[in-house]
């Protein structure tokens, strides 16, 4: 080889890096930005878009923005009419009558009108769906469509909190028919009214929607596009770099941000001083399963498990706890406080510890950073309170098939679907529902099933609260830590991060500012 | 010292077509034994996916209908289901992934997003030997062996260690910000863990070779000539790279395995994360497909370095 032919095809490389460096320098938002895009990032893929296969938080993020419930009920309480202009509940709560607003369209090709064919085929079919909360839809017996924008339905048993219950992402309206088209990836067949239509899809990479014409009011961004990212380091250089504009902070991210001390999110880090905090009342609680069958507790008397939960509850330092998660407070309810007044209940204390004879116990949890960090600190505070412990995580499933198995000594888990209708979701996660960790609760499905049905408002909320009280005082499985705020942090320009009272969030409002 | 001289002194010493059809039939039997080993484990062994997802509530029908919609329940006989996967595996038909993609769609996605990566460690497992076993040679300059024991000792580690190394101290010094917004950055970083190993291998190879080659011919003909220093360095160059020959294949076999490992670590959505994802997910129709396809490259490797496998 020559020399200068070496030197050539040298200084070509050079070159070729040198312009790559170059064009992946320049900032592609520049560019984007005028066609009023926002870029969300995941912290994993979504599995469905199916409204009624929903179960986890990713997916629920991404349908948020091509599905729309009727309404949306905002963490304190406010209703935000979505589809619907009204729904009505005569005074006994066994009919009602939902109203649709006459410019709501689906983001199908001929942008046909949401009408109430289309809603009554939309509860129908997650009656029949196989998830475990089609109990939102339970109670409809009949369904009949007045007009093409009123359809009246009646209960086998009242429904006081209708209108809450339409709030669920497992409600949202679908087009009547759509589920027989041809399958597409992510059940991305399934015609939706949200505010953003379905585009290109890379599986595990980059998911695009582009905005729906048809959507009742909303925002004026264009296109969203997610973008997953499942490691920390990567999500928050995304957002330096300005790449992406949206990022829910969860477990050591937020100590990421925040600067040192500032547990109330008001002082951010000079990295992020474009970037600001949208925060909903704490949505999640982070909780301790203790298995008691396990071998490390199996000679202890069932008649002192309580006891033992309860000296061991008295000896934690919370409110420690609570400030090293970060943007938390104490919890003294699996029902966190989104539930408005319902978690007051105070495990009752107990003076003595039983637990210097148990010796140290195992703490499974997940292997991601929240689940980790989460762990590992509960771990310390038990261990300052007395109860010796050691750490290990598992990947989901693992970790699950560990806890269906009854293979472990204690677990910690963040409850993260609460309560948005008053109704303690969290009981129904697994392996449906009234059943924790699957126990089935016939007393509390019962108990539930009244509580449920009683029409005033006012009993009901008592009723709700005296449940999850005696719920919390006489359980001998759990022990709540602390309750985490949902917190988003989103770019300063960006206006209308919405978060609904199930601590997701939803992008129909997305606006830039100038 | 020629590419058909080392051809001729193999164990195989074959005519190129039959050594070509030898190599290309063995990949394929040993691919179609892949395939039926990988289809027993994935789809005869029961699995407890949908328990775990927490259908169990669900009633039956519904479950089946999700189950079907999966591909995960068997709905007729295994050797019948056998026989359309082989059909489907030569139509390139690799099926679905449990959300609804296209599993070739999806294999090709992510090998382009991994390729820049790969061709960037190819460049630094050759480049980086090259240049050290050159430089070795120079009598009058340091030999580079603080180069040559940070190739040995990085060498032994694996990529993922390396690459968890290495992510950490880009993290603590705070220059993270610079590589997770280049990419070319980070693919050429992705590219330099993956090829650590290789590179460590070829660097042993390649030095004693520049020093067998120096004493050659064409050396000292190069030199009476009167070629610069630097001239017959290069010239040592396609030489010491066909003496690489019978290690190509097996290298770039470590560089794949190193590079789907740091892909793993710096969350780029490649082939290798593709293959944490579909674990995860427990996304069996993936995980065949993704095995498959790492099976296919390695017996084409293999085979094409030499009917060794």
């Amino acid at each position: 080889m020559k020399r200068s032919s070496f030197l050539g095809i040298t200084g070509a490389i050079a070159a070729l890096a040198v312009g790559g460096y170059w064009y992946s320098r320049r900032n592609p938002r520049d560019t984007e930005r005028s066609g009023h895009e926002v870029t969300i990032i995941l912290g994993a893929e979504p599995i469905t878009l199916d409204p009624s296969l929903m179960t986890e938080v990713f997916s629920a993020t991404v349908a948020n923005a091509c599905h729309s419930p009727l309404v949306r009920v905002l963490p304190g309480g406010q209703v935000l009419w979505e589809l619907a202009s009204s729904i009505d509940l005569n005074p006994t709560a066994t009919q009602a009558t939902i109203t649709l607003k006459s410019d709501a369209r689906f983001w199908d090709t001929d942008m046909s009108p949401v009408t109430a064919e289309d809603v009554a085929f939309s509860l129908k079919r997650l009656q029949n769906s196989a998830s475990p909360l089609k109990l939102v839809a339970d109670r409809i017996s009949t369904m009949k469509v007045e007009s093409e924008t009123v359809l009246k339905i009646s209960f086998n048993s009242p429904e006081p909190e209708f209108v809450s219950l339409m709030a669920h992402l497992q409600a949202a309206i679908l087009k009547k028919g759509s589920d027989q088209a041809p399958a597409k990836p992510l059940a991305s067949h399934l015609i939706g009214a949200g505010a953003f239509a379905p585009g290109e899809f890379e599986s595990g990479a980059s998911y695009s929607f582009k905005r729906n014409p048809g959507f009742p009011g909303g925002g004026t961004v264009e296109n969203l596009r997610f973008i997953v990212r499942a490691d920390s380091q990567a999500q928050l250089a995304a957002v330096r770099s300005a790449e992406a504009d949206v990022l829910r902070l969860r477990g050591s991210l937020l100590k990421e941000v925040l600067q040192e001390g500032s547990n109330d999110g008001t002082g951010m880090r000079p990295d992020f001083s474009s970037f600001t905090l949208t925060k909903a009342a704490a949505s999640e609680v982070n909780v301790i399963i203790f298995n008691w069958a396990s071998p490390t507790f199996a000679r202890i008397p069932a008649e002192n498990r309580k006891k033992m939960l309860a000296s061991l509850s008295s000896a934690l330092d919370r409110q420690g706890l609570a400030k090293v998660f970060g943007l938390s407070t104490p919890a003294n309810s699996v029902i966190p406080d989104i539930a408005g007044g319902l978690a007051a209940p105070q495990i009752p204390s107990a003076p003595t510890t039983d637990w210097q004879g148990v010796g140290s116990f195992e703490i499974i949890s997940s292997t991601d950073a929240a689940g980790r960090e989460m762990a590992s600190q509960a771990s310390e505070f038990l261990a300052k309170a007395g109860a010796p412990c050691t750490t290990r995580q598992l990947d989901p499933t693992r970790l699950m098939e560990a806890i269906f198995g009854g293979k472990y000594d204690a677990t910690v888990i963040t409850f993260e679907m609460p309560v948005p209708g008053k109704l303690p979701w969290c009981l129904f996660w697994i392996p449906g529902p009234f059943s924790a960790f699957g126990k089935p609760m016939p007393e509390l499905a019962s108990e539930i099933t009244t509580v449920r049905s009683t029409a005033d408002n006012e009993m009901r909320q008592k009723a709700w609260g005296s449940l999850i009280s005696n719920l919390d005082a006489t359980q001998d499985v759990w022990l709540p830590l602390a309750s985490r705020e949902t917190v988003i942090l989103h770019n300063n320009r960006l206006d209308g991060v919405t978060i609904d009272a199930a601590g997701t969030p939803f992008w129909s409002h997305l606006s830039w500012r100038k | 010292m020629t590419l058909q001289a080392e051809r001729g002194s193999g164990p195989h010493q074959l005519p190129l077509p039959r050594w070509f059809l030898a190599g290309l039939l063995r990949a394929v039997i040993l691919f179609l034994a892949t395939h039926a080993a990988l289809f027993a484990m994935f789809d005869l062994l029961p699995s407890t996916e949908l328990k775990l997802a927490g259908w169990t509530a669900a009633d039956p029908a519904a479950t089946q209908r999700y189950r079907e919609a999966a591909g995960l329940g068997p709905t007729t006989p295994a050797f019948e289901r056998y026989l359309k996967s082989v059909r489907n595996l030569f139509r390139g038909e690799l099926g679905r992934t449990v959300s609804g993609f296209q599993v070739s769609q999806i294999l090709r996605q992510r090998a382009l997003r991994s390729l820049p990566t790969l061709l960037a460690g190819l460049f630094f497992s050759l480049s980086i030997p090259c240049a050290l076993a050159l430089w070795r040679l120079q009598p009058t300059q340091p030999p580079g062996w603080v180069a040559w024991r940070f190739l040995s000792v990085v060498g032994t580690i694996p990529a993922f260690l390396f690459g968890t190394l290495i992510k950490s101290g880009i993290v603590l010094t705070g220059i993270d910000q610079f590589f997770f917004s280049n990419p070319l950055a980070l693919n050429s970083l992705l590219g330099f863990i993956g090829a650590a190993l290789p590179a460590a291998v070829m660097f042993s190879v390649m030095s004693s070779a520049a020093e067998n080659l120096m004493q050659q011919p064409f050396v000292m003909a190069a030199r009476a000539k009167g070629l610069s220093k630097f001239g017959v360095r290069m010239h040592l160059v396609p030489n010491m790279i066909v003496v690489l020959r019978p290690l190509l294949g097996r290298c770039w076999l470590m560089l794949m395995g190193g590079v789907l490992f740091a892909e793993v670590v710096f969350d780029v959505p490649g082939w290798g994360r593709l293959f944490m994802e579909a674990l995860q997910a427990a996304d069996y129709t993936l995980l065949q497909a993704w095995m498959l396809s790492v099976a296919l490259i390695v017996y084409l490797v293999s085979g094409a370095e030499g009917n060794r496998v």
